[in-house]
């Protein structure tokens, strides 16, 4: 089982070091502290920090390398695209800075909310938090597997698609509401420090 | 995310993605829209390929400073990623939305 060293620099290199993992790809500014596990034959792990998170596309990258992986319809890249944005952005901000969401209704409060994440970002701790993308798949099913190393999310306030408040004209607290809409099964670690998400395969 | 204003300023065509990275130029465009004086606000996106949750609500704040200017705000031509997200998200019933 091999590791491939991801530089964290760009989207471009991201995409490249994706190519040639087998299954494993982490991102050297935390490569020694990531210990390599072991994995189904059919997989895709990342080990990225929270720095990178913020900075680039990463759920692009992954959908992209997952489709040249398997079998995967447009319809359905975009879907785990979209699936694992939205819960890298959550274990990103809620998991690993600890950041309720932006409150704000307002393009000024939005703005001081980011320098406020990268006030957060300059702290090395904080930054260099990992987080975890695991994907395997079978001829059948594609599930992925989120993991912050935050506190964790209280399960009794995640919002289902059904929520009236999941459609409030509020600019945030949607996330929940889009995995259960675009995925065939969600489920979040008992942690509350991961959520997995599952899509049936034609 | 790639912008193109339309005219005097009173409506911009995105391109790209819209996601969490892109509050800076969001901020910009958004900056330069309330500038101009016209009644209507147009956000054209046939040509946004993507957008995420942040993305939503970029555009929920840009619809609630629109209300607070007295201005009609109009987003245009959804497509792809985009138009599911609006129908996920039921934007339909919060937004002015041309086809």
């Amino acid at each position: 089982m091999t590791r491939v060293a991801w530089d964290g620099v760009s989207e471009q290199s991201l995409a490249e070091a994706l190519a040639r993992a087998n299954p494993h790809c982490v991102e050297a500014a935390i490569i020694s502290c990531a210990a390599p596990r072991r994995t189904a034959s059919r997989s895709l792990c990342l080990r990225l920090t929270t720095g990178a998170a913020y900075r680039l596309p990463i759920a692009k990258a992954f959908a992209r390398t997952l489709q040249a992986r398997l079998p995967l319809s447009e319809d359905l890249r975009e879907r785990v695209h979209t699936a694992l944005q939205e819960a890298l952005i959550n274990a990103m901000l809620h998991g690993n800075l600890g950041l309720a969401s932006n409150p704000g209704c307002d393009l000024y409060v939005l703005a001081n909310w980011h320098k406020l994440i990268e006030a957060r970002l300059t702290d090395l701790d904080l930054a260099l938090r990992p987080i975890a993308v695991d994907a395997t798949w079978t001829k059948t099913s594609l599930s992925i597997a989120v993991r912050d190393s935050g506190r964790g999310f209280m399960r009794g306030k995640r919002p289902s698609s059904d929520d009236p408040a999941a459609v409030a004209p509020v600019p945030c607290g949607r996330g929940f509401a889009i995995l259960d809409a675009l995925c065939d099964q969600v489920a979040l670690s008992r942690s509350g420090t991961a959520v997995a998400f599952r899509f049936r395969l034609p | 995310m790639r912008f193109d204003f339309i005219g005097n300023d009173t409506g911009v065509f995105l391109g790209g993605e819209l996601t969490f990275t892109d509050h800076t130029v969001f901020l910009e465009v958004s900056n330069r829209l309330f500038q101009a004086t016209e009644k209507s606000i147009v956000i054209d996106l046939s040509k946004l390929e993507f957008i995420d949750s942040a993305g939503l609500g970029m555009l929920l704040i840009t619809r609630e400073e629109a209300q607070k200017a007295n201005r009609n705000l109009v987003l245009r031509a959804p497509r792809g990623q985009v138009k599911r997200m609006f129908a996920v998200t039921k934007f339909e019933s919060l937004f002015n939305i041309e086809t």
